[in-house]
């Protein structure tokens, strides 16, 4: 059997993190199962490309390679491109049986695809029990994490989310022992855990509360593989608040430390925080450290009605004194707002603004994100919100109080206000 | 947070961040608080203005050029202000200093305006502030335009606020967040007046007697100006009588130092 798993990028020179993952577990199962990893880099080709040149080419692979399974890798930059890919595919040659997963995939594209499954749930697991059902070994109702179409009808098959069948992550191979062909990158990315205990409504990890962890066995073998075996400027961890647990933080911020001190690797760790859990301590963990640490925070906004109707805990006496502490340390920051929340309006957000320009003092520009909802969160059933597409995440144009000339307005002051901020600078 | 993430990678994906972020948030040397506002003083205050011991000026000092003269006093090495407003007129005087903001009063002569454009420093942030009839002279030179990075559309009477959707439309179509200066605040969408901004630079002396019931006489700055024709300052006016709470709080704290 040959399984290709694709994915699309702007940027060249990304590790297929996600891909690794699949490829590593199904392959820990059916070891003699060729699967490929190909991503294709589409550039900055924003204008409209008539002759879709990205797309001829990957269709071009996937038609030579003759595979009995293409699964596409979907994010909210390469949704459209895939729908259309998969939707050729199954014109072309029917028999390729094509899979859509990753956070932006919805019961919706089973249809506008044309693709045979999608995934509903942590993907490793579906492609591992795929292609057991493909070997005969069970039945397709008894394939977990995924969903298809049945007479027209959606059907979806049984989620792994109980204590018993869930994915232990430590039972997942390390992405880069994986893919082991090149060795030096920009930048690598691992997360340590999976969940959030915040139920913020524009947020994916939302749906994910309970949280799992990699051991820090698992995590202490592997980023010592990792130092040993690649060369990258930038560490980054994609957990979603890594100061959640501050000894585990702790702990896992020493493994770094002693790669970097034992391989005098010249290293930049990402992190995200939240800010609220930033305090004396956090800040005595970042700063012993042999390397710089960059670390993102998000507020989104200060209102209170803007943060209790997205449902985001906050705290902004904490918050404040977090920033305090992160402009006297040696810890570089960027911590920013969302325009477009429900509730927001103009003069919410300059009071958001100005709460940020007056405490967060090391930071240079005022990063502001037009919200984007994102498939599968909480706010995806607020009926007051509007996005540009109907099916893909996408960019807000209409809120209880709010529509796109607002947020196109604050886009424009922003610029404006950064244009302005770079003075300091000068 | 996972949220960030995602957004993040669009948006370097789609090269809309740069890459390196530590380019862009670096440690910045000066506080931010002072944004968008211009504490406007004349060069005869300077002296006063100066903080002795850090010798630099505070609440982002923008120094006013009424005359030629005036710039001899602006040679300052070491001394750090916002940067200057000066008239028109007066730009192609200032070859000798750069300045990195430079609030620039647009009157009706705009035949040098582009060519005085190419004395600034490259990469300062330019204003101008200009009458609407002087802004509809320019309106389609985007050579002009190109090189500003804010407009302030003075209006003085009624009349022209039959037209500010038009122009509203008209600089959000080139990239420009809307800024109006003379309109009384119940004549337009707040958030577009410059004074919302700037309350330190009103300075009210006379109210309109409509204006006495009105929740933010003591913000706005329109004054009865009837009887002073030079400044032919003539608009409709009407008491706000409901405002968004936000507003107030944001208008509340104009004065404060830590507002910006």
């Amino acid at each position: 059997m040959k399984i290709l798993l694709l994915a699309f990028n702007v940027q060249e020179d990304i590790f297929p993190y996600g891909l690794s993952y699949l490829k590593g577990y199904a392959q820990r199962f059916h070891p003699e199962t060729d699967i490929r990893i190909k991503e294709f880099s589409f550039g900055n080709r924003f204008g409209y490309d008539i002759n879709k040149n990205i797309e001829q080419q990957a269709i071009s692979y996937i038609l030579i390679q003759k595979p009995d399974l293409v699964c596409f890798s979907c994010y909210i930059w390469s949704i459209e491109m895939v729908v259309k890919i998969s939707r050729a595919i199954k014109i072309i040659n029917p028999e390729i049986k094509i899979i859509l997963g990753g956070v932006e995939v919805t019961e919706n594209h089973l249809q506008e695809s044309h693709c045979d499954y999608i995934t509903t749930g942590e993907g490793e697991i579906a492609l591992k029990e795929l292609i057991d059902y493909y070997k005969g070994k069970i039945k397709l109702s008894e394939v977990h994490n995924i969903s298809y179409l049945e007479k027209d009808q959606n059907v979806q098959n049984k989620i792994v989310q109980n204590e018993l069948t869930k994915l232990e992550l430590d039972t997942l191979p390390f992405p880069y022992k994986v893919l082991p062909e090149k060795k030096n990158f920009e930048a690598v990315r691992i997360e340590t855990s999976r969940g959030c205990p915040f139920g913020c409504h524009y947020c994916y990890y939302a749906k994910h509360k309970e949280m799992r962890y990699f051991s820090l066995d698992y995590l202490k073998e592997n980023i010592t593989y990792l130092f040993d075996n690649y060369t990258f400027k930038n560490l980054t961890f994609l957990d979603a608040n890594f100061n959640l647990n501050k000894e585990r933080m702790a702990a896992i911020l020493q493994i770094v430390a002693d790669n970097v001190n034992k391989t005098k690797k010249k290293t930049r760790i990402n992190l995200e925080l939240k800010p609220e859990l930033i305090d004396q301590e956090v800040i005595a963990i970042l700063q012993k450290q042999p390397f710089k640490t960059f670390a993102e925070l998000g507020l989104q906004s200060t209102d209170p009605d803007v943060l209790e109707k997205s449902s985001r805990p906050y705290n902004l006496e904490k918050v404040k004194n977090g920033l305090e502490l992160l402009n006297t340390s040696s810890v570089l920051y960027k911590i920013d707002l969302m325009a477009g929340l429900p509730g927001d309006n103009f003069y919410k957000f300059l009071n958001s603004a100005r709460f940020l320009l007056n405490n967060a003092k090391k930071q240079s520009i005022l990063p502001v994100h037009h919200y984007m909802q994102l498939n599968k969160t909480t706010f995806c059933q607020n009926k007051e919100i509007y996005r540009y597409e109907k099916n893909n995440s996408s960019m807000i144009i209409k809120t209880d109080t709010q529509d796109l000339l607002d947020f196109y307005k604050i886009k424009l002051f922003v610029a404006m206000l950064n244009e302005e901020l770079k003075i300091e600078n000068r | 947070m996972v949220y960030k993430t995602f957004v993040k990678l669009l948006l370097c994906s789609k090269k809309l961040l740069p890459q390196t972020e530590e380019t862009i948030y670096k440690i910045s040397p000066i506080l931010v608080q002072n944004m968008l506002k211009s504490n406007l003083v004349d060069v005869t205050e300077l002296n006063t203005k100066l903080n002795k011991e850090t010798n630099r000026f505070k609440d982002n000092l923008v120094i006013k050029i009424n005359k030629k003269e005036d710039l001899d006093k602006l040679i300052l090495p070491d001394q750090r202000i916002k940067g200057i407003q000066l008239k028109l007129s007066l730009l192609k005087e200032v070859k000798q200093l750069r300045f990195n903001y430079y609030s620039i009063i647009v009157d009706n002569n705009v035949e040098h305006l582009i060519v005085s454009f190419d004395n600034l420093k490259k990469g300062a942030f330019v204003e101008i502030l200009l009458p609407l009839t002087t802004y509809r002279q320019i309106n389609d030179q985007q050579d002009i335009l190109s090189k500003v990075n804010r407009v302030i559309i003075e209006l003085n009477n009624q009349e022209q606020i039959k037209q500010l959707n038009e122009i509203f439309s008209d600089l959000i179509l080139k990239k420009f967040y809307p800024f109006t200066k003379g309109v009384p605040f119940c004549q337009t969408q707040i958030e577009h007046c410059w004074e919302l901004f700037n309350q330190q630079n009103i300075i009210i002396t006379k109210k309109a007697k409509e204006c006495q019931d009105c929740l933010l006489t003591e913000y706005c700055n329109y004054q009865n100006n009837n009887q002073d024709s030079s400044q032919n300052q003539q608009f409709e006016v009407k008491p706000i009588k409901e405002i968004k709470p936000e507003l107030i709080n944001f208008l509340k704290d104009e004065n404060t130092a830590t507002r910006f």
